[in-house]
């Protein structure tokens, strides 16, 4: 089972289980490197219903978290808006002469 | 699964294309129904369908021969190659993979072909590898947070500066040109693997399991190599608009 579990999720049980001692002797909250750590896993709505809460849980009462994730979906926006760049003309271009020219090999009727 | 032609190939005008029992058997086992369409017009010659598909697939295949071929020139070359094997393979697609990923591994075979041909150092082999990617960059910058045991400050947690609110960037600074060739030119100095699942996710908009197919590799290694490459951007693009964090 644990060789499943992704590298980060390891990490973040590791630290969970052995390491820390976290200040409210709740062994399930978060703190801010666990959110940094599982800020992709949240966006992509990939963790456990469990985590999910605690993740939300902390997130809720720290401003800093709350500005870090918004900066992650801001970054996705911008990167969104790198889909579509315009292609050359010239390329399109060449591209239909390239179509152009199997389309007559393949159906020399037309 | 074998492929049935319903019409014949000398038909141009598709109006009236429909689909026959072939399509359906051919549908039934994993391309989509409007891919199925697609397919038959462009295999008789559909110069729209083709137009549509070389602007849709353009900049991500652009991108993706780029990480391995960073001299655009070369790259463009490559994929008008592409579409040319495309084209002349057409006949033959089976239709067992969507017809993106088909075009993609095509692709991705001619940058290979030509990453060897042309001698360049980066391996490629490191491009389709499981890999736990190291990176000079930790995960989480121990400088950002208080030292480990440190209690949490009340609504900032461990955060030594907090990170600045964006919505507070004017948006014509946060969208600008300069910020965008930021985001670019961290892109570009990301670990191939890493590049090469961002372009495919965030810009490209395939989904998780497209690029696991793809790429051949665990949902798990994609979700690390996602968060690495976007960790990345993030930081750059913060060190671009801020300068310093707020207190």
């Amino acid at each position: 089972m644990i060789s499943r579990v992704s590298t980060q999720m390891r990490r973040l049980l590791d630290r969970l289980l052995m390491k820390r001692r976290p200040p409210t002797g709740a062994a399930s909250k978060l703190d801010c490197r666990d959110v940094v750590v599982l800020v992709t896993d949240y966006l992509e709505e990939q963790l456990q219903p469990e985590l999910h809460r605690s993740f939300e849980e902390h997130v809720a009462g720290c401003i800093g978290c709350q500005n870090y994730i918004e900066q992650m979906r801001q970054t996705l926006a911008m990167l969104r808006t790198l889909t579509q760049e315009p292609m050359f003309p010239e390329t399109q271009e060449e591209l239909l002469h390239l179509f152009r020219t199997w389309k007559s090999n393949e159906m020399p009727e037309k | 699964m074998s492929e049935e032609m319903h019409h014949p190939a000398s038909s141009l005008d598709h109006s009236d294309l429909h689909q026959g029992a072939g399509d359906a058997q051919l549908a039934g086992a994993g391309i989509p129904e409007t891919e199925v369409l697609l397919l038959e017009k462009l295999r008789n010659g559909d110069e729209a369908v083709f137009v549509s598909l070389i602007g849709r697939y353009h900049t991500p295949m652009l991108r993706l021969a780029m990480i391995s071929l960073p001299d655009r020139s070369l790259a463009e070359e490559v994929v008008q190659e592409t579409w040319l094997a495309v084209l002349q393979g057409l006949k033959k697609f089976e239709g067992r993979s969507s017809l993106k990923t088909w075009i993609f591994r095509i692709l991705l075979n001619i940058v290979k072909t030509r990453v060897q041909r042309e001698g360049r150092s980066i391996p490629f082999s490191s491009l389709s590898t499981f890999a736990d990617e190291s990176s000079d960059e930790p995960e989480v910058d121990p400088d950002w947070f208080l030292p480990s045991g440190s209690p949490m400050v009340p609504g900032r947690g461990l955060w030594v500066s907090l990170p600045h609110n964006w919505s507070d960037v004017p948006e014509e600074r946060l969208l600008s040109q300069e910020t965008r060739a930021c985001v670019q030119a961290a892109i570009n100095t990301l670990a191939p693997q890493q590049r090469q699942v961002i372009v495919l996710r965030d810009i490209a908009a395939w989904t998780a399991q497209e690029v696991c197919d793809f790429l051949s590799i665990s949902e798990g290694n994609q979700r690390v190599l996602l968060h690495r490459a976007r960790s990345h951007v993030r930081r750059a693009m913060e060190d671009y608009l801020d300068g310093g964090k707020q207190i």
